[in-house]
């Protein structure tokens, strides 16, 4: 990121193709709809602010507080506020307003297909915890920085995601 | 506590998990095929991505634009205010400053023209006396006549430089080629067959150049006299007729053609007497009435210098005065 805050284009380019599938599959399970328009949107508010990047903190930390913002940026275009789980209310009561169409491919095993359902019934705040621990690679401290929560919060809702996703599998399984 | 905690099958499994070893993590995994977005997509990323690197050298090249567009301009404003400043102050100057002490011989003859004209024009709305009408044409032809010697001359005359030169050089030699305009009245009067000779012989003794003059005015050449006593002459037949109105006496011997009687120091004498330019108007150019303030000091006429020079000083409050002058200016008379 720095080479390309110094003007260097190729520098970009290397940036975009390490982190645009991550940012497109975790704008896909979490919206379900309009990843492409979302990852674009991502992208741009990069570039616009690339020039004024220090390096105070990790850059995946920075970039994924971007992507995060865009996202939370269309929660509210959408429903003028955060869905509800953000808030942690129950989290079981609120599932079925939060359930997306899950991304799913016919490439995929039957196992990997069934837990991408699973992720895709998640409430919205703990999916984003699992999609940001899987896809970003981040640890909770810095889930924690991005989602501007606490750790504890993070590991709560991963708690939840874990569980629900294990318990899924595990029926899945017997069945 | 804590061994409750760790016997949790949930936190153990979140704990598992974290450290990166769990079916879950290796399941997700297997999910995260090649993911591919609509191309157009990409390119708008990638454009704008190179617009915003591609503008930034535009971006330096501006800003090094600006660097130099500064003070580049503060000073060419500097350079042109300055340049406008001098040209201004040098024109201010030369419209303050008093005309050059000998001014050219064009500026002269044109002065002098003047003169002339305005001579003709103060004697033709005097009123004058009866007969004198006759006059006024021969005065016109003199005064013709008279312009075409100045004329001759004027080179003479063109600096400062010049003029001291000749000076000097009439000092040494004793022939004096000074221009008689320029001579003191006194030595004008001294003039060896000024006095005795009457008007038209005087004019007759015009030099060859001057041949289309004389004949126009029917007068035969003399060779005898120099052409400097010939302006002398007229120079002083211009005085008396501008002065005719003052001198009557004069004017009648003017109308009638005859020559004066007196002798060289009866004309000086009369000559002394009788107001000069300035007295009777100050129209001379500040040069002439230099000349004329200079040839009273060798007059030893002082009172009526240091009038003159008054007179002059208030008229023309900046003009050079040569050093004779400023030494007499500088003498107390009681």
């Amino acid at each position: 990121m720095l080479e390309y805050a110094g003007g260097s284009y190729e520098a970009f380019e290397t940036l975009y193709a390490r982190h645009k599938g991550p940012v497109l599959r975790f704008y896909r399970r979490q919206t379900g709809t309009a990843a492409e328009e979302l990852m674009q949107e991502a992208f741009i508010r990069l570039i616009k602010v690339h020039e004024k990047y220090t390096q105070t903190a990790s850059f995946r930390t920075y970039f994924w507080t971007i992507v995060r913002t865009t996202l939370v940026d269309y929660y509210r275009k959408l429903n003028r506020s955060l869905p509800e789980s953000y808030n942690d209310a129950d989290p079981d009561q609120i599932l079925a307003d939060e359930r997306i169409q899950p991304d799913i491919s016919a490439d995929h095993s039957r196992q990997v297909q069934r837990l991408l359902l699973l992720v895709a019934d998640l409430p919205s705040a703990q999916r984003e915890v699992f999609l940001l621990r899987e896809e970003a690679g981040l640890s909770l401290p810095e889930i924690a920085e991005v989602a501007g929560t606490s750790v504890d919060t993070v590991k709560s809702r991963l708690r939840y995601a874990i569980t629900k996703l294990r318990h899924g599998m595990e029926v899945a399984d017997e069945r | 506590m804590s061994d409750n905690r760790n016997n949790d099958p949930v936190e153990k499994s979140l704990d598992k998990y974290l450290e990166g070893d769990s079916d879950l993590s290796r399941l997700y995994s297997a999910s995260k095929t090649e993911t591919t977005a609509n191309e157009s997509f990409d390119l708008a990323i990638l454009d704008a991505a190179k617009q915003s690197v591609g503008s930034k050298p535009a971006m330096l090249q501006r800003s090094k634009l600006k660097r130099w567009a500064v003070p580049t301009s503060v000073a060419a404003t500097l350079l042109l205010s300055t340049s406008l400043y001098l040209h201004n102050h040098q024109q201010l100057d030369s419209l303050q400053s008093p005309a050059p002490y000998a001014p050219s011989r064009l500026l002269l003859d044109n002065q002098r023209a003047t003169d002339l004209l305005e001579d003709e024009a103060l004697d033709r709305t005097v009123p004058s006396p009866e007969g004198q009408t006759e006059s006024h044409s021969r005065i016109e032809e003199e005064a013709m006549f008279e312009l075409d010697a100045l004329k001759a001359e004027a080179p003479a005359i063109d600096t400062d430089k010049q003029y001291e030169k000749k000076k000097s050089q009439s000092a040494v030699t004793g022939n004096s080629s000074e221009p008689s305009a320029l001579k003191p009245l006194s030595q004008k009067a001294r003039t060896p067959g000024v006095a005795s000779l009457p008007v038209d012989s005087a004019d007759a003794g015009a030099p060859e150049k001057d041949s289309k003059s004389t004949a126009r005015y029917g007068i035969t050449p003399s060779t005898s006299r120099s052409q400097a006593e010939m302006k002398t002459e007229a120079r002083q037949k211009k005085d008396q007729v501008t002065s005719s109105v003052a001198m009557p006496e004069l004017q009648k011997e003017a109308r009638n053609d005859e020559p004066p009687q007196e002798s060289a120091k009866e004309f000086s004498a009369q000559m002394e007497s009788e107001p000069t330019d300035h007295q009777r108007g100050g129209r001379d150019t500040p040069y002439q009435w230099l000349k004329s303030i200079e040839s009273l000091i060798k007059a030893g006429k002082v009172h009526a210098a240091k009038d003159e020079l008054e007179a002059f000083e208030i008229r023309y409050p900046n003009y050079p005065l040569p050093d004779r002058i400023k030494k007499f200016k500088e003498i107390k008379f009681q």
